[in-house]
């Protein structure tokens, strides 16, 4: 009896017998067998993770759009919510409509998974930047709501669980994603975005327990 | 003969442990939300020079009326308007500035002069940008007089006005008038991005 193999309790046991003797002495074909055996082991182990197994996937299907923002010469903020509103303070004047981020979850075998995201970023013009703080979360695609509203989870900075989401099926798991934008007032004007440099985006990160 | 040796197998099945053991851990993935805004100056409306009739003699109970241009010239119809041009007499100026290269409308509304016993007179007024002989009359804030474009992000407007003997029918006192007394009201200028 060359080996056993059972698995019980997350745990591996293995018990060896005697070294098997192989009528050939082709040294590559010892060498692929034991190849054959090594990937047994791992397959038999059950080793591959559910998150493999699964394919679950974290994917950006939308990005924060504050739109068209008229700055007077003084501080101001503009809070947009993950329904899509903005509200301006200070110097800061708009139509008051934006567009949230939007996260989408893919996979299957109900997985639930940690999402954090960092607490600030950074949009720029190539010759200011604008801080944008104040970043939060909503689970769900249609629960968007006004800044710090009902259900709003801040983000705490990556590896900081903000929300936990649960893959399918039958839904796909959706987050939205909002932000306030800090203006001194002195900017000048431009078109302002992460990309540009000296911008820093929005990271998110899941992590699959 | 070829011994798969038990040393062999212990050190596949080492990897083999190591491997699961990696792959059994957390797994994260992150990606990046990307932001935008597009930032505009704000307009900024600002007076440089009031509208001034400067000295005017007049027959209250005839007719006629002053007309001061937005290029400072002025002009008189009616014989009731015996004197003007004297003191000081101007147009007014308007400074606006915003992002470069945008139009602007612009709206404005018709003043009140009243002298300190609170007479008044209405004063219709008219804006155009530059310094024109004529311009386009105030129709009210809200409501466009005229449009312009902010070439490296300023322009000028400058507003003329009408004192006409018509709306005198209340004053029985000469003597100053001007929007600053009660029951005055100067003329609002309003600029907005179209």
């Amino acid at each position: 009896m060359p080996f056993g193999l059972i698995r019980a309790g997350g745990l591996i046991y293995l018990r060896l017998g005697t070294p098997v003797q192989i009528s050939t002495n082709q040294k590559r074909i010892a060498a692929a067998l034991r190849m054959v055996v090594f990937t047994a082991i791992v397959m038999i182990a059950g080793g591959l993770p559910d998150a493999l197994a699964q394919n679950i996937k974290l994917r950006v299907r939308a990005d924060l759009e504050f739109g068209r923002i008229d700055v007077a010469n003084m501080p101001g903020t503009a809070a947009l919510g993950t329904n899509g509103t903005i509200s301006y303070t200070g110097g800061l004047v708009g139509d008051g409509f934006g567009s949230a981020g939007r996260i989408q979850i893919t996979g299957q075998g109900h997985t639930t998974v940690d999402i954090s995201c960092s607490t600030t970023a950074t949009i720029s013009n190539g010759l200011d930047t604008i801080d944008v703080t104040h970043i939060e979360m909503v689970l769900g695609r249609n629960n968007g709501t006004s800044p710090g509203g009902s259900g709003i989870s801040p983000c705490l900075g990556i590896g900081l669980t903000s929300i936990q989401m649960t893959t399918g099926p039958p839904t796909v798991s959706e987050a939205l994603i909002a932000a306030t934008l800090v203006a001194t007032g002195s900017e000048s004007g431009g078109s302002y975005d992460t990309g540009s440099t000296g911008g820093i985006p929005i990271i998110i990160e899941m992590v699959i327990p | 003969m070829y011994k798969v040796s038990l040393k062999s197998l212990a050190l596949g099945v080492a990897a083999a442990l190591a491997f699961v053991g990696i792959t059994t851990g957390a797994q994260a993935q992150s990606d990046t939300v990307e932001v935008s805004a597009t930032l505009r100056q704000a307009v900024t409306v600002t007076t440089q020079t009031d509208v001034s009739f400067g000295d005017v003699d007049v027959n209250l109970s005839g007719s006629g009326s002053l007309t001061l241009n937005p290029d400072g010239s002025f002009s008189t119809s009616g014989s009731d308007i015996t004197s003007a041009g004297t003191g000081s007499i101007t147009a007014g100026q308007i400074d606006i500035t915003g992002a470069n290269g945008v139009s602007i409308d612009v709206s404005c509304s018709a003043a009140t002069v009243a002298n300190a016993s609170a007479e008044t007179i209405a004063v219709p007024t008219n804006i155009a940008n530059g310094t024109a002989s004529s311009g386009t009359a105030c129709g009210g804030v809200g409501a466009t007089a005229i449009t312009v474009s902010l070439t490296g992000g300023a322009t000028s407007l400058h507003m003329g006005a009408t004192l006409a003997l018509a709306n005198m029918g209340s004053v029985t006192t000469t003597g100053a008038f001007s929007s600053t007394n009660s029951g005055g009201a100067a003329s609002t200028v309003q600029a907005v991005y179209q």
